[in-house]
């Protein structure tokens, strides 16, 4: 049962990360942003290119995060930002667009075979009392807490965090108070392409990088926020939690066929029975 | 009179010359025609996620097409591949037989997906046009087509010799099944299910299948180990066989685990780290051909190997032979589409991987091996089933 839990965690981990990132931008712009899924692909295919050139793990890593700080900046400036005063479906539209666009580039850049990125820890296991976990899960696990603790630090214990909770709660106020709204959404789109930078790096050695690897991420993520409550920091690290152990407690003890089923079939009750999630709308207006 | 022969003359040649051209313009087109390529549709998966299994098979056949031209193609006609991606879709699939089919094709390569060949069927069947593919789902071939001919073993012969391999050879009788939720799976849980029970009255002690996108098999690895399999026998896509081999080694299952072939395609595709397949099985129509010391399988394994930087693993050197096949029966039997069925279903071609001869269903294929991954990242066949 130890062994179930910890690998449904180490899962529910990174769907919050996706999650959370995918909300960030939420907060931000009210718009859904539904190639999230292909900025974690590309952050994974750029990893793979990365150490690809030799580079050492680290720096690696680091060149991802570069890369898609970069992209998501890009991303804003072409996407978001000429779209801004439109209707949000707009913005939606247009990310649909680019989810096919960017699923197509990597085809082209990267060709159709999936590539492995190999595993910075082998391929060994760690035995915690009974409870075989790969080392990469304890390293997700503890990736996904540090980056909640940094962003609690930025959001709640720093200016910049202050003008950024300011532009997502209300732009117009947050205009007259004298933040520059442009700017902080471009801060938010950048940190929510790292964070899907950090969800590439983290699943690219455990999985192997295909297009279709943002797909199933970021469908999972949907239904963490869906279940966490819309809008909510929190709800998404709890939804993720709650769907990574619900789909494995699901395949392990009812039906592995029927394990995506149930998660959206409670998805659907959610919606109904419970709109505003675990946190509900009082904590998403505090994120 | 004298100065009337000249004229008649002219006359005459006027007439012989009007004659001789009319006679060329007639000829013309025939001429033509017989310059046209002999044109041959190629229906594979070329984008999307299964673009894996489409572009290191239209890569082989083009090596087949472009050698055959080099030796005079079809009576002095060149042979040309009319390619259409398929995408993973059925759908795209019929669209894109619809396209080809407008180049007025001689016969029809497939994909080696199950679904697919089964949309497509119905048209090929319909047109009265060859079509060869080769998927491994046992009722591709039980649909009683007359046009469809299948490159590859079915499930029946491998799966007979995965459960003998896994009960004589390895004395094991809890096995446990693990596969992707769709035809290519099911055929395969469904034709060890029915091996065990046929030949050793044994029942499955464990089945768990996963969605094609899934990328965490811990819960079905651990159902296995709750279950008390003492095999496990996985059928899946290259990608999820890698991961589920990965996965077993972690979470440190110990008992034999075979893929199916898809896993001698991740080997060989750099999918699986050769480390975490060490002791571990895969079955398939044959060896792999970077194993063979055949002179024209290591010409043909270097050759790929330039053209596209893989090795080829013996699916990709299937699409190859049965390129050439249809070539040769193109030369004997002509390039009349009913003749090119007939010559398929009587011809005896012996190609790289083997003997290809169609049986009542249209099975070209028979054979079978069990290759173990060995600890020195070597692989060595260990049981071998073959009828050619």
């Amino acid at each position: 049962m130890a062994q179930v839990f910890a690998t449904g965690l180490a899962m529910g981990c990174i769907y919050a990360l996706v999650g959370l990132s995918f909300i960030l931008i939420y907060n931000a712009t009210h718009g859904l942003n539904f190639a999230h899924g292909e900025l974690v692909m590309l952050s994974a295919f750029v990893f793979y290119s990365a150490i690809s050139t030799g580079a050492p793990y680290w720096a690696a890593v680091l060149m991802t995060f570069i890369a898609m700080a970069l992209f998501g900046a890009v991303y804003q400036r072409l996407l978001f930002f000429p779209l801004r005063d439109r209707p949000m479906l707009a913005f939606v539209i247009a990310t649909i667009g680019f989810s096919i666009f960017a699923r197509n580039l990597a085809l082209l850049v990267w060709g159709p075979n999936p590539l492995r990125v190999p595993s910075a820890f082998g391929s060994s296991s760690v035995d915690l009392m009974g409870v075989v976990l790969a080392p990469e899960q304890l390293f997700i696990v503890a990736v996904t807490i540090c980056v909640l603790i940094a962003q609690y630090a930025v959001f709640f214990h720093t200016d910049l965090g202050r003008r950024l909770r300011a532009t997502a709660q209300n732009v117009e106020m947050a205009q007259l108070m004298g933040i520059r709204p442009n700017r902080m959404i471009a801060i938010t789109f950048v940190v929510s392409a790292v964070l899907c930078g950090i969800a590439g790096v983290l699943v690219a050695p455990i999985f192997l990088v295909d297009t279709d690897i943002g797909l199933n991420l970021i469908l999972k993520a949907f239904i963490a926020v869906i279940i966490g409550g819309f809008g909510s920091v929190p709800g998404a690290v709890v939804g993720g939690i709650v769907v990574g152990l619900l789909e494995i407690l699901v395949a392990v003890f009812i039906s592995s066929v029927y394990k995506d089923s149930i998660c959206f079939a409670l998805l659907i009750f959610l919606l109904i029975a419970f709109p505003q999630g675990i946190f509900g709308e009082r904590v998403a207006e505090k994120a | 009179m004298k100065n009337r022969r000249p004229a008649s003359r002219h006359l005459s040649r006027l007439i012989a010359s009007v004659a001789a051209v009319a006679s060329l313009a007639i000829a013309a087109p025939t001429g033509a025609a017989a310059q046209q390529p002999v044109k041959v549709g190629v229906v594979l998966p070329l984008t999307s996620v299964l673009a894996a299994y489409g572009k290191p098979y239209q890569d082989a056949m083009q090596m087949a097409v472009d050698e055959a031209n080099k030796t005079g193609g079809i009576n002095g006609r060149q042979i040309e591949l009319v390619v259409e991606d398929s995408q993973a879709s059925n759908t795209v699939a019929i669209n894109a037989l619809n396209k080809v089919m407008q180049s007025d094709p001689v016969a029809v390569f497939g994909p080696a997906l199950g679904t697919q060949i089964l949309a497509l069927m119905p048209m090929t069947e319909r047109d009265k046009i060859t079509l060869i593919g080769g998927p491994s789902t046992r009722r591709v071939s039980q649909q009683g087509a007359k046009y469809f001919f299948r490159n590859s073993p079915h499930d029946a012969i491998s799966k007979e010799n995965t459960t003998r391999f896994l009960v004589d050879d390895l004395g094991k009788k809890k096995i446990g099944i693990m596969h992707v939720g769709n035809e290519w799976g099911y055929s395969g849980r469904d034709n060890v299910t029915e091996f065990l029970d046929k030949l050793y009255k044994l029942k499955p002690v464990s089945i768990a299948s996963y969605q094609p996108t899934d990328k965490d098999l811990t819960a079905q690895i651990l159902q296995m180990q709750r279950d008390g399999a003492d095999a496990i026998v996985i059928q899946g896509h290259p990608v999820d066989e890698a991961l589920a081999m990965r996965q077993t080694k972690q979470l440190n299952v110990n008992v034999p685990v075979i893929g199916s072939g898809s896993l001698c395609f991740a080997y060989l595709r750099n999918l699986v780290d050769p480390a975490d397949i060490a002791g571990r099985y895969c079955e398939a129509p044959g060896p792999l051909p970077s194993l063979s010391k055949d002179k024209s399988v290591v010409d043909f394994v270097a050759a790929y190997k330039a053209k596209t930087g893989f090795a080829p693993e013996i699916y990709t050197l299937q699409y190859y032979d049965s390129m050439g096949m249809l070539i040769e029966v193109m030369r004997k039997y002509g390039v009349d589409r009913e003749k090119i069925r007939e010559g398929m279903s009587q011809l005896s071609y012996k190609g790289l991987a083997g003997t290809y001869k169609a049986d009542e269903e249209g099975n070209l294929r028979h054979d079978s091996v069990i290759m173990e991954f060995m600890p020195d990242r070597t692989v060595k066949v260990i049981r071998e089933k073959r009828q050619s």
